[in-house]
């Protein structure tokens, strides 16, 4: 996922509620405005809580992220899984 | 007219749901449907953390939760043979006391370590009691990934001394980051 974002010329050093984690709400979301406060972007910085770059996020990232999360997960039970029969 | 589609509309409704449960969520089901699931050969229960703890001002706090339901939904419904606990809404986001991590900003929640591994660590028990062959601990968060992994080894090794049945029990760490050093990070910022 750091690759990908910095393949788009994007911040790699997103810690807590930045792009990723904003990316994966906005995929997430069923009316705007439900999870991610879009007009408080401009005030996300360390002070307030947040170690990354969340005003880069979308739900095309959120959805490629939550993909990957899902993804892996079954790879690593079917794989555990099969190793314990 | 009305009145046939009226009672075919009843009749469907009365029909019992025999092969499938209605939700991957053991939260929509009764007892009889949890068990009748198992003896059907739901085999694996999933136990997702998520975490209750501050977003900056532009995302909500129940973040975590949120994608643990969504995620574990899908895991779930693409493994075939898996229900899912209700999502731990609590994790280590911090010390409450002292005010460090996530605990600096309301509305965040913070279990101790020792707290938040005795919860992982009961819902895994209770899992293996209701007769799942295979815990899966899993986490949408940073913090308490140590105490879910000790969790999940505790819970192997009495499973496996009961030997009541064989039981495989694995943790699964945070997959979000797969840098290893980002998680670690991320770790150290949450306790």
């Amino acid at each position: 996922m750091r690759e990908l974002l910095a393949k788009r010329g994007l911040p790699t050093d997103e810690d807590h509620a930045g792009i990723h984690d904003t990316s994966a709400l906005l995929a997430l979301e069923t009316t705007p405005g439900q999870w991610v406060r879009k007009d408080k972007l401009s005030l996300a910085d360390a002070k307030t809580g947040v170690q990354g770059h969340p005003q880069f996020a979308t739900p095309e990232l959120g959805n490629i992220y939550n993909d990957m999360k899902v993804d892996l997960a079954l790879k690593q039970i079917r794989s555990l899984l099969a190793s314990s029969r | 007219m009305r009145m046939l589609s009226w009672f075919f509309g009843a009749l469907l409704l009365a029909w019992p749901a025999y092969a499938q449960v209605p939700s991957v969520f053991i939260e929509d089901l009764t007892w009889p449907e949890v068990r009748d699931a198992i003896a059907g050969g739901k085999r694996t229960a999933i136990i997702y953390v998520g975490s209750s703890e501050q977003n900056g001002p532009h995302m909500v706090i129940g973040k975590h939760n949120f994608v643990a339901r969504a995620l574990a939904q899908r895991i779930a419904e693409q493994l075939g043979d898996a229900l899912v606990y209700p999502i731990l809404p609590y994790a280590v986001a911090g010390n409450a006391l002292t005010r460090t991590g996530h605990m600096r900003f309301p509305g965040t929640v913070t279990l101790t370590p020792e707290a938040f591994f005795a919860v992982v660590r009961d819902m895994g028990q209770s899992a293996l009691t209701a007769g799942f062959k295979v815990v899966a601990i899993m986490g949408d968060h940073g913090g308490g990934q140590d105490e879910m992994a000790l969790a999940a080894k505790e819970l192997d090794s009495e499973a496996r001394a009961s030997d009541a049945r064989p039981v495989y029990w694995r943790p699964l760490r945070k997959v979000a980051r797969p840098n290893a050093r980002t998680s670690r990070q991320a770790r150290a910022a949450h306790r």
